[in-house]
């Protein structure tokens, strides 16, 4: 029964990595928390759901067309609700990525309605067998194409070019310009990529979570208190801190109280912001002068 | 430089977020009646009725099925010439699936005038304008099941519902007596109707002799249950009872299929919702249900499925039927009595043996209508009814 629910815990747990990935990306990136980012990965759900349910286009080419058009609408978002104000205060981001989250969920409604959709692909129901223990693939695939997400982040922030880039612009926009980067091109190319991150969670969670306006919500801020706990900013601290609300969400509901798992949850934020306020992997160091 | 950024940023914001109200508000007016353009001659000055539900939020699809049953019996009204030639007009208010919404969206539709209001299928929404109702003075008609609703002795509160306090028994009495079910495990949603009915259900077993072997609960929006199904089956349960909203019935089935516990399910009415249905596909098949109406093959009850199917796009359901009876039993009684709420409210309290398409209505002082169970299997993602039984 204990490994049943172990293997439970790390299903979600690598679930709230995946979404936390994109919030650390634009922390990297751009230096701005994305209160959007639970409803990037719902419109990645219903874009994945409409291409290849609604429309039977088949699930690889699915996911590109999700994705490409994920990666268009971040840069459009950014012209929109960053570009305007990134002058501004964080305050005044985060308020602004806070109403493109409300205008989603909206929008969501009008175009795909209230009820809850359903979309299986790749794996369906299967389930694998392993002698009493049962495995769901689909939770395997998330679990693997987040770690595989994390090496890739890591790489691409700390060994390419543009990468580093992308960190020069979020730390200081400023030197970066007078250095001549093209700051402008910079920020919207990182909200392609956390727009596109958002769509690629939302196409791996729609068959374990019901597709529906509200399913970013939840998601989005466990993940964020995910990448808290892994530590503000670091990439494999979103994956560990995933895991680890994951795991102690479950082992609550399974050993204290099903009734107060989320407080363990919670409890657990408050204990790491208290004796480890730089998260389990530290906190990013540099910051504006 | 940086102050032309300042007001530009503001403007952006401020557009944004009235695109956002804009597209948030529109479906109300998009959703509101058409009572003027019906083929009747109802002419007179139009008879306000308030609904408050869920346009938008987690619950938005059970709002979408109570504003369809309402709206199919406004307008039969209003084909027929409306209530002594005054068409009804309906006015809805979201309470975008919270307590403070419903408060606020309360508060909205009173502006309105209206002479009776429906209020959200949920019990915490209702408990949370209680009061307020109270101090209103207008009748408000529901159909959430947590007995909590009817049991604060508010006399404006009417429920065209079975009360959680008669389903809970019946459903340990079907589990115990008819499915032959010796250790019986409880699975609920956090809230006032999960909680209050699985405490009715663990009281009604304690007294047939098998007390619950385990109480298990998960929060609405939670999307795994390992945890509690295993520990339901460590506890040696052959049977679970479950009591949740549409979506996480479906979530609690397909759980049990992917860790194939072996244990028996008898679910609460949002198990036999065709929004659980449609979500747990083949999860769904072989449980057992226990809910206020299926659909039988009577030949009205079929007609009537037909016309709400066309409307609504969707299988009928219960939440169909109950706010459809639910407004014909108000629309009748206004016909009846006038357009004075306190009369209204006498009016539906005396309502005995009314025939709806969900079954026989009788308000009780309570202001609890319905006392009928209808117990289904789930066969090929559809409920087949076994049997109906009365409750008392």
């Amino acid at each position: 029964m204990l490994l049943q629910i172990l293997i439970s815990g790390l299903a979600m747990g690598s679930v709230y990595g995946l979404v936390a990935l994109g919030f650390v990306l634009l922390v990297n990136a751009a230096d701005i928390i994305n209160f959007a980012q639970g409803e990037f990965v719902m419109l990645g759900a219903f874009l994945v759901f409409t291409f290849a349910e609604l429309w039977g286009i088949p699930y690889l080419p699915a996911i590109v067309m999700v994705m490409a058009a994920m990666a268009l609408f971040g840069m459009v978002m950014e012209r929109i609700a960053y570009r305007p104000l990134r002058n501004t205060n964080t305050a005044t981001i985060i308020v602004s990525t806070l109403g493109i989250s409300v205008f989603l969920q909206n929008m969501a409604l009008r175009v795909w309605g209230s009820v809850p959709e359903y979309f299986g692909q790749p794996f369906g129901r299967q389930i694998i067998d392993l002698g009493g223990i049962r495995l769901v693939p689909q939770h395997l695939l998330i679990l693997v194409v987040t770690g595989l997400l994390v090496l890739l982040q890591h790489w691409f922030f700390h060994s390419t070019r543009l990468g580093k880039l992308m960190r020069a612009t979020a730390q200081d926009k400023q030197t970066a310009r007078l250095l001549g980067v093209n700051i402008g091109l910079m920020t919207s190319l990182t909200f392609a990529m956390a727009s596109a991150l958002g769509g690629l969670a939302g196409i791996l969670l729609a068959p374990t979570f019901y597709i529906s306006v509200e399913m970013g919500v939840r998601v989005g801020i466990k993940a964020f208190v995910a990448s808290i706990i892994g530590g503000w900013g670091s990439i494999p601290g979103a994956l560990v801190g995933g895991l680890v609300i994951g795991l102690v969400e479950v082992l609550a509901a399974a050993y204290v109280s099903s009734l107060y798992k989320d407080v363990f949850a919670f409890v657990v934020l408050i204990a790491v912001l208290v004796l480890m306020p730089r998260g389990i992997f530290g906190e990013r160091v540099a910051q504006k002068a | 430089m940086k102050r032309g950024f300042g007001i530009q940023a503001r403007l952006a914001l401020g557009g944004l977020f009235l695109a956002a109200i804009l597209l948030g508000c529109s479906s109300t007016p998009a959703a509101a009646p058409t009572a003027a353009k019906q083929t009747g001659a109802a002419s007179g000055e139009p008879i306000v009725i308030g609904l408050v539900t869920e346009v938008t939020g987690a619950q938005a699809s059970t709002g979408e099925n109570q504003t369809n049953g309402i709206r199919m019996a406004i307008d039969e009204w209003n084909q027929k010439g409306g209530i002594k030639g005054r068409p009804i007009k309906l006015v809805i208010e979201d309470d975008t699936s919270t307590p403070p919404g419903t408060v606020n969206a309360f508060n909205k539709v009173l502006e309105q005038k209206p002479v009776a209001v429906f209020i959200p299928n949920f019990a915490n929404f209702d408990m949370a304008i209680e009061p307020a109702i109270r101090k209103a003075g207008i009748p408000a008609i529901t159909g959430a099941s947590g007995p909590g609703v009817t049991a604060a002795g508010n006399p404006w509160i009417f429920r065209v519902r079975t009360n959680d306090n008669i389903m809970g028994k019946l459903a340990a009495e079907y589990a115990v007596k008819e499915m032959g079910a010796k250790k019986i495990g409880i699975l609920y949603v956090t809230g006032e109707m999960g909680a209050g009915a699985s405490a009715v259900v663990k009281q009604n077993l304690e007294a047939l002799g098998t007390p619950p072997v385990g109480m298990e609960s998960y929060n609405p929006d939670d999307k795994d249950v390992t945890a509690q199904l295993l520990n339901l089956q460590k506890a040696g349960a052959d049977l679970v009872i479950g009591w949740a909203y549409p979506p996480d019935a479906a979530m609690v089935m397909t759980n049990m299929l992917q860790l194939g516990v072996k244990m028996k399910l008898l679910g609460s009415p949002a198990y036999a919702v065709s929004d659980a249905l449609k979500l747990a596909k083949e999860a769904a098949n072989g449980h057992t249900v226990i809910t206020d109406w299926i659909p039988s093959d009577d030949p009205a009850t079929q007609a009537w499925v037909k016309q709400i199917e066309a409307r609504a796009k969707l299988p009928a359901n219960f939440i169909h039927s109950v706010y459809y009876d639910g407004m014909n039993i108000l629309a009748s009684t206004i016909e009846k009595v006038g357009t004075d709420p306190a009369a209204i409210r006498d009016g539906i309290r005396a309502v005995k043996g009314y025939k709806g398409i969900t079954g026989e209505y009788s308000f009780d002082a309570n202001g609890d209508g319905l006392r009928q169970a209808s117990i289904a299997q789930i066969k090929d993602g559809k409920p087949v009814l076994i049997k109906t039984v009365k409750g008392q």
